[in-house]
Parts: structure tokens; sequence; C-alpha cells
């Protein structure tokens, strides 16, 4: 049992097996992509409210839900790679970080546009919108950190200890709507109540949550690869694949 | 003057296909208008595509360039 998680750990083995997966996630993710934007744009009724500008929400939730999943992920292999000093952990930190803030710009912008025609403004500094802002600078921190330090082991060590500092932020965005009062609305889906929600909307909406989950996942093994190869460029396995191409 | 006029111009025999032709542009149309919020609503989706494919694309660069250099240095070091 230790061996499959040390040769988890193991750049090569990774290598290899996300190789494997990658297809697999890549095409899922188009399919259920697909679906999503049927259900949502084509599928769904007009709400009786909102009319057709509530479609934004199929882009929209579920970057931000991938925006706070990202980072967990992120200061999660931080800790990983600052307690037991395994590069792979590093390397999915600083791969996740790009990542996490295009959904958090998306996030945000959508939800820039959506509430123009709703709210009559593209922005509030209200408690939900100023926490996801904050998020992006926490991103950038980390990204900046990586861009700024020459030495990767010391880059990542100060980028994790960054992103563990701004796990905060996390449930200050998820509870924000419900701490403060604020314009923007609470809760819909992830509360412990049944959802608020008409399921001709809810379905499309989960449908492309998971689709950007296996798109990071897919987008994440696609960075992860090519800073491995870097990383281990002097190892045996290496110069061997160079010499294939 | 409406796109229904149209089908007072179409030949005859096409008279079948038209009505269903001009409902789908209708549809069409007012799938880009979304009800108003046609602006609001694609740009959002617009933005998304941009960074969505963004995030695609360059690792995909990343990757063709770090095998080259390896493939390269990888010949170097064969000759030497």
């Amino acid at each position: 049992m230790w061996t499959f998680f040390h040769k988890l750990g193991s750049p090569r083995h990774f290598y290899r097996i996300s190789g494997r997966l990658l297809p697999w996630l890549a095409w899922s993710t188009v399919v259920l992509i697909v679906a999503g934007l049927y259900g949502g744009l084509i599928e769904a009724p007009p709400d009786y409210q909102q009319g057709e500008s509530y479609r934004i929400i199929f882009i929209h939730v579920p970057s931000a839900w991938m925006s706070l999943f990202v980072y967990m992920l992120m200061a999660a292999a931080g800790a990983v790679g600052l307690i037991w000093h395994i590069k792979l952990a590093d390397v999915v930190a600083a791969a996740s970080a790009p990542i996490g803030a295009s959904f958090t710009f998306l996030a945000l912008v959508t939800g820039s546009l959506w509430g123009k025609p709703m709210w009559g403004t593209y922005w509030v500094w209200d408690a939900r919108l100023t926490s996801e802002l904050v998020l992006l600078f926490l991103y950038f921190g980390v990204m900046g950190l990586h861009a700024a330090i020459e030495d990767k082991r010391t880059a990542s060590r100060a980028a994790a200890v960054l992103a563990l500092v701004g796990v905060v932020n996390i449930p200050i965005i998820h509870y924000s709507v419900e701490w403060w009062s604020t314009l923007h609305q609470g809760p819909t889906v992830t509360k412990v109540d049944a959802p608020s929600i008409h399921l001709s909307m809810l379905i499309p909406l989960l449908t492309m949550a998971v689709a950007f989950k296996l798109y990071y996942f897919t987008v994440l093994l696609m960075r992860a690869r090519s800073e491995v190869l870097e990383r281990e460029r002097a190892s045996a396995w290496v110069r061997e694949l160079a010499r294939e191409t | 003057m409406p796109v229904t006029d149209l089908v007072l111009y179409l030949p005859r025999g096409d008279r079948a296909i038209t009505p269903n032709l001009i409902e789908s542009m209708e549809t069409l149309r007012e799938f880009f208008h979304m009800g108003g919020y046609g602006f609001y609503v694609w740009s959002a989706y617009g933005v998304a595509f941009v960074v969505l494919v963004a995030n695609v694309v360059v690792p995909m660069l990343r990757m063709r360039d770090v095998r080259a250099r390896l493939a390269r240095q990888a010949r170097m070091e064969e000759q030497s």
C-alpha cells in the first residue's frame, strides 16, 4: 500500500499515468460542456424575474465554485510539499494557481456582466464580491512568488505559506452572504436544505460544475506534465523520452 | 419590411420549407437577442470562451517548447 502512494509521488509514474488519463479527462470535459450548454442555453426556460439574463449563471456559478475548489487544492498541495517535501505536490500547487486565478477572474467578470442589467451596477463593494476579489489577489500573490523567486523549492515554500494563510478567505467568501447583508443573493444550492432552483436549471448548472472540475484536472495535468519534464530533465527516463522525439 | 414578407416573394414550390425557415431564423435571432440582454449574456460567454481556450493553448505551447528543447539537448549530447 505504501508503495502505491510512494509511486504516486514519483514524477516518472505521474508522467506516465497522467498521459493515459488525459484523453479521458479531455473528452469527458468536452461532452459535459456541450451537454451543459445545451441544457442551459436551449432547454432551460427563461426566468420569471430575470428573463434570459440569468443564463450567465451557467458560467458564473461553476467558475465561482471552481475558484474556491482550486484554491483549497492549491493550499493542500502546498501544505503537503511544505511538510513532506514532495516535489510533485509543489508542481501541482504551482500549476493550479493560474487556473484558479482564471476561474476567479471569470466569476468576477461574468458576475459583473450579470449585475449590470439586474442590479444596475457592474460592481459593488459588498462582502461576497470584495472577498472574491481578495481571492484573486491571493492567487496573483502565489503566482508572483513563483515568478519572482529563482529557486523552485524556496518559491514553493513561500507560495505555500501564502496560500495557507489565505485559506481563511474561503469560509469568508462562502458565508459572506449569510454573515453580512449583501447585494449578492444568498445560497441557493450549497446549503443545508433542498436547492431553491428549478430542476431544469439545476441540472445544466451541475453538469457545467462537473465539466469545469474535469476541465481543471485536464489543464492541471497538462501544466504539471511539462513542469515535471523540465524539473526532471537530468534524469534517465526524461533523457530516454527526449531521444525518442 | 418584416422577415415574413419574404414568403410572398418566394416560389410556390418552396412554401412547405420556408415557414419553418422563417421560424428558425426568428428563433436564432431571439437566441442572439436573449430577451434584450444579449450584450451581457454573450459577453459573459465570450470572455469564458477566451479564458478557457487560453488555459488549454498555453500549456500545449509550453509542452511543445519543453519537448523541443529537451530533444535539442539530447541531440547535442549525442554529438559530443
